[in-house]
């Protein structure tokens, strides 16, 4: 029985629930350093919602631990970004997704660890330390939602939020062996996200099945009056549409997938294709040409973006001057973000960054137009050895399968498919803007078989 | 400072290199995926949590007692 | 030596809410750092509310008021990033420009925008207070159209005088704030900041012009710099040079979506357009026959336009524009206030005139209530009832008063009557006296002739 229906059986409280998660992190947790922050008063709220549930009035995600990566504003806790800048900053405020938690009664567990201000693939660039794979001792959870992912996977909370700008909640999953859900731009409020690029970054759900993905996003998504980017979507429900037949439903793999992926984790990705297809769906060719330009595409603009987002950190409301006390890959974007946006190169770099984002955005929603979802892997190679030295290009290229998802704002999901020498490989699963449902319904299907 | 340097070069290369993958193109450049225009909001009635004053002052690094942030003194007076 | 000049003025918006969040506007008497939340003081994680429409409206009518064109491509909100203690993201949003190629009083209007106010900074105590952070601004841009600080002068007022008319600036001044740029032939352009009257702005014209022809006398180069306007001293100082000159690394911010205004919009705001005020002088000499100076005076402020056209259906327009550009502006001015601000309603004039034409008070007495109309902020009739101001008739009260006058000055009457006229002027004085000046000289002088010549 998951933890979702034992707590609405009655069969485990909330305080229960919360405890146990407790106990875990504090036995567990200084080998994964999942967590930056564990919330002290988990215990008083996790009551507070036993007594709704007593009397009825609990919402949906009545007692469930949520992990929050640590670029989420939590009211009273710290959004630290991993990072010395905000080592002291305590969240004068909640954002929305969070919000929306509270309303609906889940109990905030704690801060999870993450790459500084995102900017990472591995989860080593925190100034709180590596996390570990607890799936896969000894190698990177991936990243940038490294604590969220690791959580899920050490079994320290039911539910986590993570942010994926890139790839950042879908690659940790992918590592971790976890379900991962980067949502449509414009569905999940990211009012209270600190920002790495606001053009690309989205909230979204990290769990241990597809059930309780799914009903964190129902519950964080919807329009948001408080912010201008918000898609005018009242209300989803997700759950209650779960299905694993996927008889009608056609899939696309695209062949540029193998060009770029080590092939034991295209031998597994195509195992899991055998499987959607055994719940009736149709696996058909579809093309991207323009894969590869993605991620000069992606990363031109997240420097940019992240430069003026980070213009705030200048040390006199709060934390300290960003550039002073920043890690290396920060420093180096923030540079680069300095030295392209100046006048002079202004047509050079964003100008047509942005003009490849539109190349990339029509080639895959092309792609999808033929098809109801495009799957393929998430990562084109296998975590590497926590430590191991690696050049920034070669870390960018982690990120190659999914940025694009990002750079066309269009949904995408991660599923683990298997795995090689023990190493966890999910499937990632993309689809048209706002079919979030095909893309739970398939990976529920794979849960299932 | 010698840290800083190696940091700049090594961005140099980065720069080269994905400007390099991308090559040219002309398309018009993709700003917003929300394709909306005139997202506003009417100048309702004004909304304050004074809890939060208290907050954000509480984690500046440099206040008085009057509640005003402290920063450095301007460089031309 | 040929000088030129430009401006770009700042002047706040007059909404209730901030532009890209809900906290108040109304600063004014609130402790530093009461009117803020996460958005406005740049709280990491923090996302611009939507646009507050009543600033877009605001800027269009003034665009529109300053005869611009309006903007018909999508209007992106950029971040200007820029370091300085008064903005807390690091980058001010301003909007490309809304409104083009305007012009009033003779000065092209460049560009007119819709921008954020930073927070208020003391350079010389380093205090930072975000209440003020957020408010919404128009920015008007003139082209360099000026030559002296005097013409410079009458433009600003002849701009703030418009913007009041608009409806759609703050009412209570002082929140204006001026960059100027000036040049003499052969020197280059020097920027000052820092300015924040009409006052001020000529005062650093003045002061900048005589040093820059200073330097040119003494053989030596003027350079292309941004200064500082220090108030108190009343002097420029040097901020930086156009060598360390800012790079604003402009982006459309990815959190606001642009704005595109439509004809139908355009034609609702421009409906709601008051007559300009060269426009409205215009009018009033040619409709109500009055004297371009009083015309003028009188059109200087929305609301007294409107208050003189109301009393004029009812009043002598000559009398009625007479009494506003002598009386009215007399109290206004002696307050400080505004007419608008003063309380006086179009109803209160009639009446006030009214009693004057029928003969019912003195002029004197008009005079005096005049002055009290902003301080009781009741009707005419209520304040003379209440100070026992009612013009005296012929009655028994005055009659009284001059027998006394005369039985108690035998000598005055003497004198009078051999043939010193002027003896009579103290006895209206004496009579003035007993009836406390409430009655009319001009009939007391009768009376005391017709009284003092009877005896004879």
């Amino acid at each position: 029985m998951s933890a979702v229906e034992e707590l609405r059986s009655g069969a485990l409280t909330a305080e229960e629930n919360v405890a146990r998660y407790l106990e875990a992190i504090e036995a567990r947790d200084r080998e994964i350093n999942a967590f930056i922050e564990v919330n002290l008063r988990a215990i008083e709220d996790a009551q507070a919602v036993d007594k709704k549930i007593e009397r009825g009035t609990a919402g949906k995600l009545a007692g469930l631990a949520i992990a929050v990566k640590s670029n989420i504003n939590v009211r009273g806790l710290r959004a630290t970004c991993a990072s010395k800048t905000l080592e002291n900053y305590v969240s004068p405020y909640d954002a929305t997704v969070i919000e929306r938690i509270r309303r609906e009664d889940g109990v905030i567990i704690g801060m999870t660890n993450m790459d500084e201000f995102a900017c990472g693939s591995s989860g080593e660039t925190s100034y709180f330390g590596p996390t570990q794979n607890p799936a896969a001792m000894g190698r990177i959870p991936g990243g940038s939602s490294s604590g969220s992912a690791a959580a899920i996977a050490a079994n320290f909370a039911d539910v986590a939020l993570g942010s994926d700008t890139g790839g950042s909640i879908r690659n940790p999953a992918s590592h971790c062996g976890v379900v991962g859900i980067k949502p449509t731009y414009g569905l999940v409020p990211r009012y209270g996200l600190i920002d790495l690029a606001m053009s690309l970054d989205q909230i979204g759900p990290l769990a241990k099945d597809v059930y309780s993905a799914a009903l964190l996003l129902e519950v964080i998504a919807g329009y948001n009056p408080k912010e201008a980017t918000t898609l005018r979507v009242e209300s989803v429900d997700y759950t209650s549409k779960l299905n694993a037949d996927l008889s009608g439903y056609t899939i696309g793999f695209a062949r540029e997938f193998e060009e770029y992926t080590s092939p034991e984790i295209i031998r597994e990705v195509k195992h899991a294709l055998a499987k959607l297809e055994a719940q009736g769906a149709s696996v058909v060719e579809v093309e991207l040409p323009n894969l590869a330009k993605a991620l000069p595409t992606y990363y031109l603009t997240v420097f940019v973006e992240f430069f003026s987002a980070t213009r705030r950190y200048d040390g006199r409301r709060y934390g300290y001057r960003i550039e002073e006390v920043c890690g290396e890959e920060v420093l180096r974007r923030i540079m680069l973000g300095r030295y392209i946006s100046q006048k002079e190169y202004s047509g050079k770099y964003y100008k047509k960054a942005l003009q490849f984002r539109s190349l990339i955005k029509k080639e895959l929603l092309e792609a999808l137009s033929g098809v109801d979802l495009i799957a393929g892997p998430t990562t084109p190679k296998l975590p590497h050895r926590l430590g191991e030295e690696i050049d920034p290009l070669a870390m960018y290229a982690y990120d190659l399968l999914t940025v694009p998802a990002n750079l066309a704002g269009i949904p995408a999901g991660v599923i683990k498919s298997g795995e090689v020498k023990g190493i966890p490989v999910g499937l990632q699963l993309q689809a048209k803007p706002l079919d979030e449902q095909k893309i739970l319904n398939a990976m529920y299907a794979l849960e299932g078989g | 400072m010698e840290e800083k340097e190696e940091i700049r070069r090594e961005a140099e290369r980065v720069l080269k290199e994905l400007s390099e993958a991308l090559g040219e193109i002309s398309l018009e450049e993709t700003y917003y995926v929300v394709e909306e225009i005139n997202v506003t909001r009417g100048d309702a009635e004004p909304e304050l949590r004074p809890e939060f004053r208290e907050a954000a002052l509480k984690i500046a690094p440099r206040k008085d007692e009057e509640g005003n942030y402290i920063a450095e003194v301007g460089s031309w007076v | 030596m040929k000088v030129t000049i430009g401006f770009e003025i700042h002047e706040q918006l007059a909404t209730k809410t901030k532009l890209f969040c809900r906290s108040p506007t109304n600063y004014r008497d609130a402790p530093p750092n009461t009117n803020i939340c996460e958005v406005c003081t740049g709280m990491p994680g923090a996302k611009p509310m939507p646009v507050n429409q009543e600033a877009v409206d605001a800027v269009i009518a003034i665009a529109l008021m300053l005869n611009c064109e309006i903007v018909k491509e999508p209007i992106y909100i950029l971040r200007k990033h820029y370091d300085y203690p008064d903005l807390p993201s690091g980058y001010q949003r301003t909007s490309m420009p809304i409104g083009k190629n305007g012009e009033l009083a003779g000065v092209r209007i460049w560009e007119v925008h819709l921008e954020e106010d930073p927070g208020k900074y003391d350079p010389t105590t380093g205090k930072v207070d975000y209440n003020r952070s957020g408010v919404p601004l128009v920015e008007i841009v003139t082209a360099p159209d000026m030559h002296s600080p005097e013409e410079a002068r009458e433009f600003l007022k002849e701009l703030v005088k418009v913007l009041r008319y608009t409806q759609r600036v703050r009412e209570e001044g002082g929140t204006m704030r001026v960059d100027t740029n000036v040049s003499i032939e052969g020197g280059a352009r020097v920027e000052i900041k820092n300015i924040n009257s009409i006052r001020g702005a000529y005062r650093a014209l003045k002061f900048e012009i005589t040093r820059q022809k200073n330097l040119m006398k003494r053989g030596k180069v003027v350079k292309r710099e941004t200064r500082a306007y220090l108030e108190a001293q009343m002097i420029t100082k040097g901020m930086r040079t156009k060598e360390e000159a800012e790079d604003y690394r402009y982006i459309p911010d990815p959190d606001i979506p642009p704005l595109l205004i439509t004809e139908e919009k355009i034609a609702e705001i421009r409906a709601t357009l008051p007559e300009a005020p060269h426009l409205k002088e215009k009018r009033f000499i040619k409709q109500y026959g009055i004297k371009s100076d009083d015309a003028k005076i009188i059109a200087s402020e929305l609301e007294l336009a409107n208050a003189f056209e109301e009393v004029a259906k009812v009043i002598p327009p000559q009398l009625a524009a007479t009494w506003i550009r002598d009386e009215v502006k007399r109290v206004l001015e002696y307050n400080g206030i505004t007419f608008k601000e003063s309380g006086i309603t179009p109803a209160h004039l009639i009446e006030l005139l009214q009693l004057v034409l029928n003969d019912e008070i003195t002029l004197k007495t008009a005079k005096k209530v005049m002055e009290l109309l902003p301080e009781k902020r009741t009707s005419p009739k209520k304040i003379i009832e209440e100070l026992g101001l009612k013009k005296l008739r012929e009655d028994s009260a005055v009659a009284k008063a001059c027998e006394e006058a005369i039985a108690e000055n035998p000598k005055a009457v003497e004198d009078y009557l051999s043939g010193k006229k002027e003896a009579l002027n103290f006895l209206v004085g004496q009579v003035m006296r007993k009836t406390r000046g409430r009655a009319d000289p001009a009939k007391v002088l009768e009376m005391l002739r017709e009284r003092v010549e009877g005896r004879e």
